[in-house]
């Protein structure tokens, strides 16, 4: 964009030797417009750049807190799923705890007899499988005979759990279907 | 008779200059929206499908056709790796003082890649006390080449930003996650 063009031209231009004239005093020569030019070029670029860039990072997903994932040189970008975290404290299932961790690992009383099964876990998925089945056949996306439930869920974990943890939690989400697992990852930056 | 109208009744008012004050205005509320919709997360996803129990009469029998295929299998423990795989021998690498060795795992894991490129199966198994950063890291080292690998092949730049280059330079693509 041209700065001249733009309000530049308010207080340069016509300037001549000599007192200026009364006609060049009414016309603004004595103080200086804002030079809006400039700060305008630095937002257009900043805006086409957010906007090149909104497709490739827009997402519905969200990182849970007091999560630290860990880091990996995976592309894949996350996709809106059925969105399970890890975390020190809990097992939380969409925003909601489900189970509370403690020392590491989640309380005998909370599994079951296999010990393996987390009780209040499975029941949970049972019923996010159960509702997403009931949309979809209510909306009418599945043909007869079609498989309609993927059965994919996100896992946020954080990178310190250990996988005595981690398999009580993958094998909960496997025995109650969920078997497409995809694992939430911070995105190394030199690959 | 009128006279004509002259120049000086019927001069125009120069313009003053384009109001773009309602222009920034737009552009200032665009960027907010985009600054604080668009968080940058650099978060991505790993695809790690859980091992499928063979349940139908059909399942069993393709399971036992596919006996012959090239099985890669790491057994990852507090003091290093194990590789188990189809036609060769169990080959242990021991933890180092500082991590564990995932340079000469990766050399090895291309090293069985080369005797079937077409095998992308691989499958980790943890024991209790590894952490998940870990599994991580082996799945890092298990599934893509990097540029200096043997067979490495640099990616078109007119696929570059494509999802087709996903497809160049994989190593062991579909890692599961075993000893479950």
């Amino acid at each position: 964009m041209d700065a001249a063009g733009a309000g530049g031209g308010l207080s340069s231009g016509k300037a001549r030797a000599g007192r200026p004239t009364s006609r060049m005093r009414g016309k603004g020569g004595g103080g200086s417009a804002l030079m809006l030019a400039s700060m305008l070029d630095i937002l257009m670029s900043i805006l086409f750049f957010l906007l090149k860039n909104y497709s490739a990072v827009l997402s519905d997903f969200t990182m849970g807190k007091d999560i630290v994932l860990p880091s990996s040189i995976a592309k894949i970008p996350p996709a809106a799923h059925l969105n399970l975290q890890v975390t020190q404290r809990a097992i939380i299932l969409d925003d909601k705890e489900i189970v509370s961790i403690i020392n590491g690992d989640v309380d005998r009383r909370d599994l079951y007899r296999d010990g393996v099964t987390i009780v209040r876990l499975a029941q949970a998925l049972k019923a996010q499988k159960d509702k997403s089945q009931l949309i979809q056949s209510k909306s009418g996306e599945v043909q007869k005979g079609e498989q309609s439930f993927t059965g994919t869920i996100v896992m946020q974990a954080d990178k310190n759990l250990k996988f005595s943890l981690l398999k009580k939690v993958i094998y909960t989400a496997g025995i109650t279907d969920f078997v497409m697992l995809k694992l939430a990852v911070l995105k190394k930056e030199d690959g | 008779m009128a006279s004509s109208p002259s120049k000086k009744t019927h001069r125009m008012k120069p313009l003053e200059g384009l109001n773009l004050t309602p222009f920034i205005d737009m552009i200032t509320c665009l960027m907010f929206f985009l600054l604080m919709f668009a968080g940058i997360i650099p978060v991505v996803i790993i695809d790690a499908p859980l091992p499928k129990v063979a349940s139908t009469s059909e399942e069993v029998k393709k399971a036992k056709e596919d006996e012959n295929r090239f099985e890669v299998t790491v057994a990852i423990r507090q003091d290093g790796f194990t590789v188990k795989s189809t036609g060769s021998s169990d080959r242990t690498f021991p933890k180092t003082a500082a991590d564990y060795n995932y340079a000469e795992l990766r050399k090895y894991l291309i090293q069985l890649h080369g005797r079937k490129t077409a095998a992308r199966e691989i499958t980790l198994i943890p024991s209790d006390d590894v952490t998940y950063d870990v599994m991580v890291q082996v799945m890092d080292v298990s599934r893509e080449l990097k540029l200096g690998d043997i067979g490495y092949q640099p990616v078109p730049p007119e696929i570059a930003a494509k999802p087709e280059s996903m497809q160049f330079n994989r190593l062991f693509p579909d890692v599961s996650i075993g000893g479950i």
